[in-house]
């Protein structure tokens, strides 16, 4: 179990970083949901104990992660969202070294594990290349076979899927609901549909806040029957934004399809819709924008 | 288009690592070339000529490397980088590609190399340069910089650029630089450039060759400066004109053709084999199975001590061969290997001029580099490496990978530094095979011992830099502001840049301690103390930047320095990891070793100031003048002589120390009866209970070692006192090798002349510089007197310059050692284990007096009643016989034509080569370096036999100089040292001939011509001179011209009779006497002759301005030649002008080139020869010759002093009338 209570981190350029975050996140999938520059890394990495927050606490199994980072990095699996990787080295010892990093010191179980994750993800022909010679997915591949090194308890992925083409990303979410049977697995993303496939549990993140938390499905029911939809010509956009709150357009066979947060029928022609995870995430962010305003 | 395309090449270029290593490199030997550079030099250093050759020097070094390195950016860098598919389906064309490419790679290369300027000039802003202004200065530099260098770059870029285009390999453009870089090595050699250390006579073929295609232009640059005063090399710049000028139109025009044949063979298309490798990997992927199926299993990791050690290996493993991987290390790596090769084979092919040859030993293949290049590359490119390793992780984007892994700091960072530690061992090893196997190559033995104590010696202080640099970039920001902090660091640790800053002490010399040099005598023991003392020192004080560094140890994203300082100590308290690292064991180590180095730097501190009388310049200078303004009230007081001095000396070569009970009999040598003794003792000796029989002492001066004597009677002329003392020295190496004081075991040697009492005021202490006079307001001094002048104020009687005693001594040291002083050996015993002499001198001997110690071997001959004895290394006895044969050649021909030996016994010492002395006569004892004496390759028949020429030019210094003792005025140097060339020609003569003594005429020529070119003084007639180029080189022409002249016999005549004159305790002789005294044994006719050598500067210039020959039948020729006769005389004042005598030379015709036959005996190459008159208006002559002529050479073997050489071989045309 993941305890994280109000966490905050400005940066010294003045960007409020993460505000007053409180989350508990238990085993299973857990879906971090929001736009570039929520703070969705930022969170990440300080719970991958690469950097500590100004004030609030985290907890994992109970072991306060600022005083005892070894606590949680002996069962961290941590995919960044962008990485590098040591110039030639082949992807067989890079994997081999960084199993010996986090302490997998039985020869014969480390290379057992490694060889098994090289051909889990597809990469065990291509062993003895360098990694810095991989494709963007091979590379992709790799960073994930390493965040599985070990014994993970806590798999913190950031970003992980972008680059990899469908039936590569099939594999990985597979891989990742294998493992989140008994692990946290905290999935970053800003692809609503990875979180509604794969997350009995998620979280919206905008500006640094929490802004939605809860089962997805939980969270959907809160919309239910407030969500409508209409398709109108692209000039008459504008209108629209200003009569209603406009969650998201998106085209469709040349129109433009609105969806509108609404109790009742908004207008004629509008249809109701059942509200998915999309709709939850831009009314969510859009909800913050218009308070922003 | 273009202007976009090099904007975008500059930002590549500049960017990357090799960017930041060349602009340090090169301001780094900017500044150290002209550190190194002597300010007291005749050609000022920051004058036009010095800053050319500098230049020079710089592009020579650096210039291939450098565009080697930005060649692989430049071109290579789109196949490394797999973006070539890019590159070719943009709409650039051909031609702006490959010109894009190059003009950024000459502008980044010249960019580069420019920033040496700023090295020059921050070096020279801290050397005292001379008055040239900044404006003129700066222009020096870029006048060479843009008509030679700029050039030059252009036209390498071309070549290594041509490379890297077509064999896509960084391997091939580094192997071309390489080459090119040996090879103008090679050339420079052999075309006797300048630019060498050790140029050779130059082959004028290759020389025209190389003018022609010189990528820098030097040697057309050295062509037309050569004879220029130190004058117009201080204030003229060079013209471009000439051949000068053809080369660099020629250079530019080949650099153009260059890059146009690029452009025509360049196919500007991928090339096939590459396509489609990834699709093919990704159909591999779908479709193979792997064999072996294997599960996928949680593993629970370990956190234990095994883990952190599994973690601690393999991190350094993979943190040094990703370094090694490198191509920056590759190129450094080969820099290394050139820089070693060219050194070593040049230590090991050659010694000293004239083709001498040493034996191949470890010792001299160290000598090469272990104690200057080896510590001062690896430091440089040390820095480097640390801080490529501390920023690696952070740089490849995996620092959130390692960071976030369980693995414990102590792993990581000791990690690095363990990795850093093997790259120095790299470099040493690398640096022990190449040497090994050179000596292996030039048949020497090779001392692996030796070897492997490079290790320690060398290795130890790469340890203390890696911590040091490593603290640095632990703290540092980013990896700019820590290399630069390192990289300043370092420069005032190998620098003496830091004692302009007031940092002069060795304890702010950081990872250094005094020189270390190596002798097979005494190994590094003349230093190793202070080795010892001050590497305890760095290492403790490196123990605890590595505790610093750990404890900032920069574990995760920003974590800001102030946090991890707050935090180093908190066990369990920091934040994500910060402060983890010490806890009380860390804080533990921290106290012991912050204690350790104060205690160790303390220990320094007192060997250095207490033990060894440390004083910083500044201090040495007060000091000085403070003596001056307390006792010149004495410099006036007449003094006592001293007369005999009886001592008790005991050695203690393992302890490196003293004994001594000293008796001197002193006597009043003047008329006026004297009623005080003024006593001067040196610092670095502790002198006990002086006391001078008769006198009371009435006043002490502890800081400046006087004595002040009160005489109970007036010591009245004639009359005799006895002065007793004792003294004693502990001695240690931290100011270094003392080069006349070194007790240390295998070798001591104590001159006692600086170290023994002085009396009355002592004028070495004066500081003499006028501007530190004037500084300290200390009055001029007096110019010195002429030699005329000093004969009326003596009115002709030197005599009080004697300083001739009588000498005794019982001298013991270890058992087992030799001792040796002057004197007759009267008893030799042992007693308590160690070696006791009793040494007496006949009579009455220069008061020149050395202790010797050694764990010598003794060889020695009776010749005429005098034992000759060789003291020498036990391994070193190659050339002990030769040196025997040497000294009884001497002493036979001294004895006969100079006068009889003084002494019974003469003895010739092997000393370590770090004494920095080649020979040296001292009397009845005379050094010989270890080097030039006793490791030089007799077996090398082709080299000219220095062993011999020494040996007879230190044995007859027991007449000039110990037997003849000349006034201390001007010109006294030459009664000494051109008289013992003279001695040393004639022996040469007799052994090997007069052909083999042309050849040292030759150089010695050469070596005239060369000090005169370099001397910042006007040059003095030769019987007014003392500066070397003229007492040796001149000196050795001007007696061998009228020993050629007067004659052998009427020569030594005239020297005996000087001797019998001047001699001890007769009238002190001065040149007068030797003009006198040569006039005296010829006849009126040659008095000119003598004078014209003697008296006067006259320089020649002799050519042949015509030459033919004609066939006569039956193989005889005839040959018709013009000549002329230029020359010029100088006044001693700066003044020159031409004079038109007649003058007499001789004339070659030759089936050969004359210098060929230099050194070979009569030769049938020799058509005929013989002396004829040359008249300034020009002559001409015919000769008949029975074979046909090649060569006519006027003065063909360097009997005269002819500044213009190149015009006095001549090729006859042939007439067919």
């Amino acid at each position: 179990m993941l305890m994280i209570s109000n966490l905050n981190k400005t940066y010294d350029n003045g960007v409020k970083a993460l505000v007053d975050i409180n989350l508990t996140i238990k085993q299973g999938m857990f879906g971090l949901l929001g736009p570039n520059g929520a703070g969705k890394s930022t969170l990440m990495r300080t719970l991958a104990t690469l950097q500590s927050p100004d004030s609030g606490e985290i907890l994992f199994n109970g072991h306060n992660i600022q005083h005892d980072p070894q606590a949680v990095r002996s069962h961290l699996g941590y995919l960044p969202q962008e990485f590098g990787v040591y110039p030639k080295i082949s992807a067989f010892n890079l994997l081999n070294h960084f199993a010996i990093l986090k302490g997998l010191t039985d020869k014969v179980t480390r290379l057992e594990q490694v060889n098994a994750l090289l051909q889990q993800t597809n990469l065990y022909q291509h062993r003895k290349k360098a990694v810095s010679s991989f494709s963007g997915g091979m590379k992709q591949r790799f960073g994930i076979a390493q965040a599985l090194l070990g014994t993970p308890k806590l798999v913190i992925v950031d970003e992980p899927t972008a680059g990899l083409d469908p039936e590569e990303r099939n594999r990985f979410h597979n891989v990742l609901a294998d493992i989140s049977e008994n692990t946290i697995v905290i999935l970053s993303t800003h692809i609503v549909e990875d979180v509604s496939n794969l997350c009995p549990d998620m979280a919206i993140m905008a500006a640094g806040s929490i802004i939605k938390q809860g089962p997805p499905q939980k969270l959907l029911a809160q919309l239910a029957g407030s969500i409508w939809r209409k398709h109108v010509n692209k000039q008459e956009i504008s209108e629209y934004q200003q009569q209603f709150k406009v969650i998201s357009q998106r085209l469709v066979a040349g129109k433009v399809q609105l969806h509108v947060l609404s109790e009742n029928c908004p207008a004629a022609g509008f249809e109701p819709v059942q509200a998915d995870l999309e709709d939850l995430y831009f009314s969510a962010i859009n909800g913050i924008a218009a308070r922003g305003n | 288009m273009m202007l976009s395309l090099l904007k975008f090449e500059w930002q590549l270029h500049s960017r990357q690592p090799v960017f930041m290593l060349g602009l340090l490199v090169c301001v780094f030997f900017g500044g150290f070339l002209i550190q190194n550079q002597s300010v007291d030099s005749d050609v000022l250093v920051a004058g036009p000529y010095n800053m050319a050759n500098s230049i020079c020097i710089l592009a020579l070094m650096i210039v291939p490397f450098l565009v080697g390195a930005f060649t692989g950016n430049a071109i290579v860098r789109d196949r490394n980088a797999r973006i070539t598919e890019l590159i070719f389906s943009t709409p650039i064309t051909k031609m702006h590609y490959l010109l894009s490419r190059w003009l950024g790679l000459v502008a980044i290369s010249s960019l580069v190399f420019t920033s040496a300027i700023i090295g020059i000039l921050v070096s020279l802003l801290f050397s005292d340069t001379g008055e040239i202004g900044f404006a003129h200065t700066l222009w020096s530099l870029l006048w060479p910089l843009i008509i030679l260098i700029l050039p030059g770059i252009a036209l390498l870029s071309s070549i290594l650029f041509a490379v890297g285009l077509f064999s896509n390999q960084n391997i091939a453009v580094y192997i071309v630089a390489v080459i090119i870089f040996l090879l103008y090595q090679l050339l420079a050699v052999y075309s006797g450039s300048p630019l060498m250390a050790n140029p050779i006579a130059p082959d004028e073929t290759l020389k025209q060759i190389l003018s022609g295609i010189d990528p820098y232009g030097a040697t057309s640059f050295f062509e037309q400066v050569k004879y220029w005063s130190p004058t117009q090399r201080n204030s003229q710049f060079f013209e471009l004109k000439g051949m000068l000028l053809y080369n660099r139109v020629g250079v530019l025009l080949l650099s153009v053709v260059i890059l146009a044949l690029c452009y025509r063979k360049f196919d500007f298309k991928l090339a096939k084999h590459k396509t489609a490798s990834k699709s093919k990997a990704g159909i591999i992927e779908k479709s193979t199975v792997a064999e072996i199926q294997y599960r996928y299993q949680p593993v629970q990791p370990n956190t234990g001590i095994k883990a952190s050690w599994l973690a601690f290996t393999e991190q350094c493993k993979l943190e040094y061969l990703s370094t090694l991987k490198t191509r920056v290390f590759f190129a450094v790596l080969v820099f290394w290997t050139v820089v070693l090769v060219t050194e070593i084979i040049e230590g090991l092919s050659s010694l000293e001029n004239l083709g001498t040859t040493p034996i191949a030993s470890t010792a001299e293949a160290l000598w090469r580099f272990q104690y200057d290049v080896l510590p001062r590359f690896i430091t440089l490119f040390l820095v480097y490496f640390v801080a490529e390793m501390a920023w690696r992780d952070e740089e490849n984007n995996v620092a959130s990978f390692i960071y976030s892994s369980p693995v414990a700091n102590i792993s990581l960072f000791f990690a690095k530094l363990i990795a850093l530690l093997l790259i120095p061992v790299t470099f040493i090893t690398i640096a022990i095979g190449i040497s090994s196997g050179l000596q292996v190559i030039y048949g020497g033995q090779v001392e692996w011992s030796l070897y492997l104590s490079l290790y320690y010696y060398s290795g130890l202080p790469m340890v203390c830099i890696a911590a040091l640099c490593l603290f640095i970039h632990s703290v540092s920001p980013n990896k700019f502001v820590g290399m630069s902090i390192s990289f300043s660091l370092v420069i005032l640790a190998i620098t003496s840049l830091g004692g302009q800053l007031g940092l002069e002490h060795g304890l702010f010399k950081f990872s250094t301690s005094p020189l270390m040099q190596y002798s097979d005598l005494i190994g590094f023991n003349s230093t190793s103390d202070a080795f010892n003392g001050y590497i305890k020192y760095w290492l403790s004080l490196s123990a605890v930047m590595v505790l610093l560094g750990y404890g900032f140890y920069r574990r995760g994203v920003g974590v800001p320095l102030r946090l991890r300082i707050q935090y180093i100590g908190k066990q369990g308290v920091g934040k994500q990891g910060v402060g983890k690292q010490w806890g009380y064991q860390g804080l533990a180590l921290m106290v012991v070793s912050v204690l350790a180095s104060g205690y160790f730097g303390s220990a320094v501190f007192y060997q250095t100031n207490e033990v060894a009388h440390y004083q910083s310049s500044q201090e040495r200078v007060n000091w000085r003048a403070e003596y001056e303004r307390k006792y010149d009230q004495y410099e006036h007081m007449l003094s006592p002589k001293v007369v005999n001095i009886k001592t008790h000396m005991a050695l203690y070569p393992e302890q490196h120390r003293y004994q001594m009970k000293a008796d001197f009999t002193l006597v009043n040598s003047h008329f006026e009866s004297l009623n005080q003794i003024l006593v001067s003792t040196d610092a670095d000796v502790h002198y006990q209970n002086v006391a001078i029989s008769g006198a009371t002492l009435s006043h002490y001066d502890a800081d400046f070692g006087q004595y002040l004597f009160k005489l109970n009677a007036p010591m009245l002329p004639g009359d005799r006192l006895q002065m007793t003392f004792t003294a004693s020295q502990v001695q240690n190496g931290y100011l270094g090798l003392q080069r006349d004081n070194l007790i240390t075991p295998g070798f001591s040697y104590v001159q006692a002349l600086r170290y023994m009492p002085f009396f009355g005021f002592n004028h070495h202490y004066q500081l003499k510089s006028p501007s530190l006079r004037r500084d300290q307001g200390l009055p001029e001094l007096a110019p010195a007197l002429s030699l005329e002048q000093a004969v009326d104020e003596v009115k002709g009687d030197f005599s009080a310059d004697y300083d001739w005693l009588e000498f005794e001594t019982v001298l013991s040291t270890s058992a087992d050692e030799v001792a040796i002083a002057p004197g007759k050996l009267i008893k030799k015993w042992k007693n308590n284990d160690r070696n006791y002499y009793h040494y007496k001198t006949a009579g009455p001997i220069r008061n020149v007096i050395s202790y010797i110690s050694g764990r010598y071997k003794m060889a020695s001959r009776f010749v005429d009643g005098i034992e000759l004895q060789v003291y020498y290394h036990a391994e070193h006895q190659d050339n002990v016989e030769h040196t025997l044969d040497a000294m009884s050649a001497s002493i036979n021909y001294a004895n006969k034509h100079f006068g009889r030996y003084l002494g019974e016994q003469l003895r010739l010492m092997e000393v370590p080569r770090n004494l920095g002395l080649s020979g040296y006569a001292m009397p009845e004892t005379i050094l010989i370096s270890e080097l030039e004496g006793f490791r030089t390759d007799l077996s090398n028949k082709e080299a000219f036999d220095q062993v011999f020429r020494r040996t007879a030019h230190e044995v007859a210094h027991q007449w000039w100089g110990h037997g003849l003792d000349s006034a201390a005025v001007e010109g006294g140097t030459v009664l000494v040292e051109t008289l013992a060339k003279y001695t040393e020609l004639v022996l040469l003569e007799q052994r090997y001939g007069n052909e083999y003594v042309r050849r040292l005429m030759k150089y010695e020529h050469r070596r005239y011509f060369n000090g005169r070119g370099y001397s910042s003084e006007h040059e003095l007639p030769l019987y007014r001179a003392d500066a070397r180029y003229l007492v040796y080189s001149k000196g050795a022409v001007a007696m061998y011209a009228l020993k050629n002249i007067l004659g052998e016999e009427a020569i030594n005549q005239a020297l005996r009779q000087l001797m019998q004159n001047h001699k001890y305790p007769k009238i002190p002789a001065t040149t007068l006497d030797l003009i006198a005294a040569l006039k005296q044994t010829t006849t009126a006719n040659n008095y000119p002759v003598i004078d014209r050598w003697l008296k006067q500067i006259i320089i020649d210039d002799l050519s042949i301005t015509s030459a033919s020959y004609q066939q006569l039948g039956n193989s005889h020729y005839k040959v018709n030649v013009c000549l002329q006769s230029q020359q010029t005389k100088e006044d001693g004042l700066g003044n020159s002008f031409a004079i038109s005598t007649e003058t007499t030379a001789w004339l070659g015709v030759f089936s050969e080139h004359p210098d060929n036959l230099i050194s070979r005996g009569s030769d049938s190459a020799v058509l005929k020869i013989a002396k004829v008159a040359v008249k300034s208006e020009g002559n001409c002559l015919s000769w008949t010759v029975a074979g046909k002529p090649t060569h006519i050479a006027i003065d063909p073997f360097y009997q005269k002093l002819d500044q213009q050489r190149d015009n006095n071989v001549s090729v006859p045309v042939f007439a067919s009338k």
